[in-house]
C-alpha cells in the first residue's frame, strides 16, 4: 500500500550512510546501504537538506521552501514537492516517522 | 622484470606445456595458465600470445583456463569447444573450433570483469605516452578498438582495448594489453595499414562478425608492469557522415558516463565512487566524432597536447 505523502512526517534514515560530493550543479550522493549513486539537482538537493534539517510534512516542507524561493505556496510547487518526496522514498533515501496510531 | 623474461615463442616445448600441464604466462599484471587438448588451437593461441613472457611454475596463478571440448563426443564429432576456468555459473557457451580462440579471449574478459576487484575496471581503450593515459570508454563497436589500435601504432603504448584497470589507492592505470580485438571493417583498415603488424587469421562467422586479432607491439608487452596516471578522458565515436568535433562534457555528464562506463563499480562501492568523482573533478572529459581514423588520432593527440593534466 501506498503511504500517503501529505500526512507522513519524512525523515532521514539514522547514521552515516551518505557521502556527498559536488559537480557543478548537481549533488552526486553514494548512499553506503545501498550502493547505489544518485543525481541530485539543486531543488531536490535543498528538499533532502530541508528534511535532514528537521523532519516535516510536505505541507510544512513546501512552505519552508517557498520561504527560501521567496515565493508562493503554489500547486506547481506543491506538486514537485510531492514528487520529489516520492522519488526520495522508493530510493530509501527517506522514510515515514512511525506514529502511534490514533484510538 | 617482464622486459627481460623468456618469451612465449622462445619456449621449445610451448605446445606440449598447453597440451598438458598448462602454458603459463603473464599480461599486465595477471598470470594465467591456459590449456586446450586440440592440436589446431594450440597452433592459434600461440600464434596470438607467442610475444608475451612465460611465467614461472611457481608464480601464483590468477586465472586457470581450459579450452577444451563442450562434451566428450565433440572432440572428434563436429568439434566444440568452451572454456573452462573452474567457476560455477560462468557464462562460456560452446563455440565451433574454428573460432575456438574466441573462447579463451571471451574467458579471460570474464574472468577479470568479475574478479579483478583490486582495480576500478573500466570498458574502455587505454593508451599511454609519457606516463601519462588516456582513458576512452565506450561500448562495443562505436570504434574503440579501431581507434586505440590506431593510436597503439602511432607513438602510443598499448594498455588494453577493452579494459581500463585503474588502481583507485594509487590513481595509476596499468597495463592489460592482450591481443587487440578487431572486429568487421576494422580488420581490413587496420590489416592494410598495418602491413608489418602481426595479426590472427580472420574468424568469420562469431557472434560479433568478423574477428582478427592484433597482437601488440613489443614495447607494450615489454613495459606492461609500468602503469601510468590518468590524464584525460575521452568518449570516442567513429562516425563517417557526421561533422567532426569534440565536444567537452559538464561534469555530472560526464560522470554519469564514466559510472555508467565501469564494469565493477557497484563491487567497489565507496571507494569506486570516490574514485569516479575525484576522476571527474580532476580531469577533463571529451565527446569526440570523428571521420577517420588519422582524424581521430589527430584529435587525441590535440585534445592531450591542449587540456592533458
Amino acid at each position: 500500500m501506498r503511504l500517503d505523502i501529505q500526512n507522513a512526517r519524512w525523515c532521514i534514515p539514522a547514521g552515516n550512510f551518505a557521502v556527498w560530493r559536488e559537480l557543478n550543479d548537481i549533488s552526486v550522493l553514494f548512499d553506503r546501504r545501498s550502493g547505489q549513486t544518485h543525481l541530485l539537482d539543486a531543488f531536490a538537493r535543498e528538499l533532502y537538506d530541508l528534511i535532514t534539517e528537521q523532519a516535516d510534512t510536505a505541507p510544512e516542507l513546501t512552505s519552508r521552501m517557498a520561504a527560501i524561493l521567496e515565493g508562493a505556496v503554489d500547486p506547481a510547487l506543491r506538486q514537485k514537492i510531492d514528487d520529489t518526496i516520492a522519488e526520495f522514498d522508493q530510493l530509501g533515501l527517506i522514510f515515514p516517522e512511525l506514529t502511534e496510531p490514533t484510538l | 622484470m617482464v622486459g627481460n623474461s623468456r618469451l612465449i615463442k622462445d619456449l621449445p616445448n610451448a605446445r606440449q606445456l598447453l597440451a598438458g600441464e598448462g602454458l603459463i604466462f603473464r599480461v599486465g599484471p595477471f598470470t594465467i595458465r591456459a590449456t586446450c587438448p586440440f592440436p589446431t588451437l594450440r597452433d592459434e593461441i600461440l600464434a596470438i600470445y607467442g610475444g608475451y613472457p612465460v611465467g614461472r611454475p611457481s608464480d601464483f596463478v590468477d586465472y586457470h583456463v581450459n579450452v577444451g571440448p563442450g562434451t566428450t563426443i565433440r572432440r572428434w564429432f563436429r568439434p566444440n569447444v568452451i572454456a573452462e576456468a573452474g567457476m560455477v555459473n560462468a557464462p562460456f557457451v560452446p563455440l565451433p573450433l574454428d573460432i575456438g580462440v574466441l573462447a579463451l579471449e571471451m574467458a579471460l574478459n570474464w574472468l577479470v570483469a568479475t574478479t579483478a576487484d583490486r582495480y576500478l575496471i573500466f570498458h574502455s581503450g587505454v593508451v599511454a605516452r609519457n606516463g601519462k593515459a588516456v582513458l576512452m570508454p565506450g561500448a562495443s563497436g562505436i570504434g574503440k578498438s579501431t581507434l586505440t589500435s590506431g593510436l597503439a601504432f602511432a607513438g602510443w603504448r598499448l594498455f588494453s582495448d577493452e579494459f581500463g584497470l585503474f588502481d583507485p589507492d594509487k590513481t595509476l592505470f596499468y597495463p592489460y594489453p592482450r591481443p587487440i580485438s578487431l572486429k568487421n571493417a576494422s580488420t581490413t583498415v587496420m590489416a592494410d595499414r598495418l602491413p608489418t603488424a602481426v595479426f590472427s587469421r580472420p574468424f568469420y562467422n562469431t557472434p560479433k562478425g568478423t574477428i582478427r586479432y592484433l597482437c601488440p607491439e613489443p614495447e607494450a608487452i615489454a613495459q606492461m608492469a609500468e602503469p601510468a596516471a590518468p590524464t584525460i578522458i575521452l568518449f570516442p565515436e567513429y562516425n563517417p557522415t557526421a561533422e567532426a568535433q569534440a565536444i567537452e562534457l559538464r561534469k555530472p555528464e560526464m560522470f554519469a558516463m564514466i559510472r555508467s562506463s565501469s564494469v565493477n563499480c557497484d563491487r567497489m562501492a565507496e571507494v569506486g565512487f570516490k574514485a569516479m568523482t575525484d576522476m571527474t573533478e580532476t580531469y577533463r572529459g571529451f565527446r569526440i566524432i570523428y571521420r577517420s581514423l588519422d582524424q581521430g588520432i589527430h584529435m587525441v593527440n590535440d585534445l592531450v597536447e591542449q587540456w592533458g593534466v
